[in-house]
């Protein structure tokens, strides 16, 4: 299959630049998170996950688990993108004291749990698989760990039941940033051999740069027709704050959000 | 039949006449499940010992639309997962009962890791949780209907000495919450679980004695606030008892309430720790260590005794 290198990765500009829009105006945010998942998100909802933007009862729908919810902000400009809300929508929802309703249904395609509580994500996700593997469906359930978040034990437990349970429904995607929030992992409590430790789990894994949509869509090709009885763990390499150099790969800038005369300046050196 | 196993083959049931239920355990079973696992083994998942999966892998569960029965061994599911309850459970209001064997000071002699007693205090601030304390068999099937039944987070707890039954099924309500029996004057005794039955079981035997009691049994919380204020109104004095620790637990409960309604009544609280300065024992038992925190039946009487101004003759 071809794809449009190009228009993807004018899409991530575009998503990175509305969600500065977005955010900057509500004042608060994980910025660097977001932009450390961009291209795995667009990945997800432009060529990966199914859904249908007019039935949200659409029972056959893959399922998203975003564990690591400080990310959850760049959905908002990619469920924007995608049809599923509007401008409109968006700009009333995201404000204090704006109407969030919509956004606490749970009901947007792949939306299926907000993470932020680090660890719960994983479970709640081979909770969705054996649920589908329980009643014959054939959705799949894709979930998003930060790697940092990967020193929750829960995350293990749910890794080993994972793998134990043969779920092949299930694709686990690590935000490998190499950042935690207060200093680089491999620094404060090393996670390598991270493969191996997914693998020693059950898991088939698969190394790729996270920013890279040659790579993603390879790494996810195939998915729906693989034989093996095992879940599959892609570790996509990233870069906190990507898109913004000057916040790119820095710790302490995990809770970051541009205010007053830094908003331009992040308008600026987006790239 | 123990409290348990009457929950779980009432679950059973609902189970064979088609209900699309699922079992998640932390590593335990029960007699009552032994036919579940026998006839529906796809749909009994054991996590392991792994409390904090136990309550995410039954959130998933519940999103891909299964009746989920989350079942632990207390407090692990509670003091372990209490993350995972408060964000699946409370805050997303993910229709999950999650049932933990152990209640109080029921499994003593396993020490203090084994004894729940700070549960109620951890999980009556989270909303939409409904806590249930079955004080018989028949709270405990009417749970299991209403967990099939009612999409909403639950908390069951069992004390493996509650057995047999006390109240007719059509009885328990568990919208109000709780039940009055007795119409002794003297005090209200406010408790709920082992606890009601003790109760109810001396109020004859108290009445011939002077003392007149009405046992109010909350065995689901949170009580109805309008029936719990006429109970709370007609009651002289109001003795709290239960096997937890004293802050956060009924006897709080109660005393909230009477502020929030200005109600001006006597209280007295009976429970554990209300000496903190004492050490667990090391080795102990539910009726030794009961004893030892001033909550055996015969001290209990001869505190309410010595309330009202009774003499033995």
């Amino acid at each position: 299959m071809t794809y449009d290198y190009d228009a993807l990765y004018a899409k991530s500009f575009a998503m990175r630049k509305r969600f500065l829009e977005l955010f900057t105006k509500l004042g608060f945010g994980h910025v660097t998170s977001a932009f450390s998942i961009t291209e795995i998100v667009i990945t997800l909802y432009t060529h990966i996950l199914r859904y249908r933007i007019d039935d949200k009862d659409w029972q056959e729908r893959d399922r998203f688990v975003l564990s690591k919810g400080h990310g959850a902000g760049m959905l908002f400009p990619v469920f924007e993108d995608a049809g599923l809300v509007s401008a409109e929508e968006l700009e009333t929802a995201l404000k204090i004291g704006g109407n969030q309703e919509n956004l606490l249904g749970l009901f947007y395609p792949g939306f299926d749990f907000y993470g932020g509580s680090l660890g719960i994500g994983l479970g709640m996700a081979a909770g969705l698989a054996m649920g589908a593997k329980l009643g014959r469906k054939s959705w799949l359930t894709f979930c998003i760990v930060g790697d940092a978040e990967c020193y929750e034990g829960a995350i293990w437990e749910a890794a080993m039941f994972a793998g134990h349970n043969r779920l092949n429904n299930l694709v686990v995607i690590v935000d490998r940033n190499g950042l935690g929030c207060s200093d680089f992992t491999e620094d404060m409590l090393a996670l390598e051999p991270f493969a191996d430790k997914w693998k020693a789990c059950g898991f088939v894994t698969k190394e790729v740069d996270g920013h890279s949509y040659e790579e993603l869509l390879e790494a996810f090709s195939g998915i729906r027709t693989k034989k093996n009885a095992q879940p599959l763990c892609i570790i996509a390499n990233t870069v906190k704050g990507k898109g913004l150099d000057y916040l790119s790969n820095i710790p302490l800038m995990h809770g970051y959000m541009p205010k007053g005369d830094e908003i331009e300046r992040a308008f600026d050196s987006l790239y | 039949m123990t409290a348990r196993d009457a929950f779980f083959e009432r679950i059973v049931q609902h189970t064979k006449q088609g209900e699309d239920i699922v079992i998640v355990s932390a590593d335990l079973g029960a007699p009552s499940l032994d036919v579940f696992r026998r006839d529906f083994g796809n749909r009994f998942i054991n996590v392991g010992i792994a409390e904090q999966n136990l309550l995410s892998v039954a959130g998933g569960l519940a999103l891909a639309g299964k009746k989920v029965i989350a079942y632990g061994l207390n407090p692990f599911p509670v003091t372990r997962a209490y993350d995972q309850i408060r964000n699946i459970m409370s805050g997303l209001r993910i229709p999950i009962t999650l049932t933990a064997l152990n209640a109080g000071t029921c499994s003593a002699e396993a020490g203090y890791t084994h004894m729940p007693v700070e549960n109620l205090a951890m999980l009556r601030p989270l909303k939409h949780i409904k806590i249930i304390n079955p004080s018989d068999e028949s709270a405990a099937r009417k749970a299991a209907d209403f967990s099939v039944y009612e999409n909403t987070p639950l908390y069951i707890q069992f004390d493996k000495f509650v057995m047999g039954s006390i109240y007719d099924e059509d009885k328990i309500d568990f919208t109000k919450g709780f039940i009055g029996t007795g119409e002794g004057s003297d005090f209200t005794v406010i408790t709920y679980g082992i606890w009601a039955r003790k109760f109810i079981d001396v109020c004859g035997a108290l009445g011939k004695n002077r003392i007149g009691l009405r046992v109010v049994d909350c065995f689901s919380l949170p009580v109805a606030e309008d029936d719990f204020r006429e109970e709370l109104k007609r009651a002289k004095r109001i003795v709290c008892i239960e096997d937890n620790c004293r802050e956060g637990g009924l006897g709080s409960m109660v005393l909230e309430m009477l502020s929030d309604m200005e109600l001006p009544k006597p209280v007295k609280r009976i429970s554990l720790q209300a000496n903190r300065k004492k050490r667990e024992p090391i080795l102990c038992n539910r009726d030794k260590l009961l004893e030892n925190e001033g909550l055996d039946m015969d001290d209990i009487i001869l505190k309410l005794k010595k309330w009202k101004g009774v003499t033995d003759s």
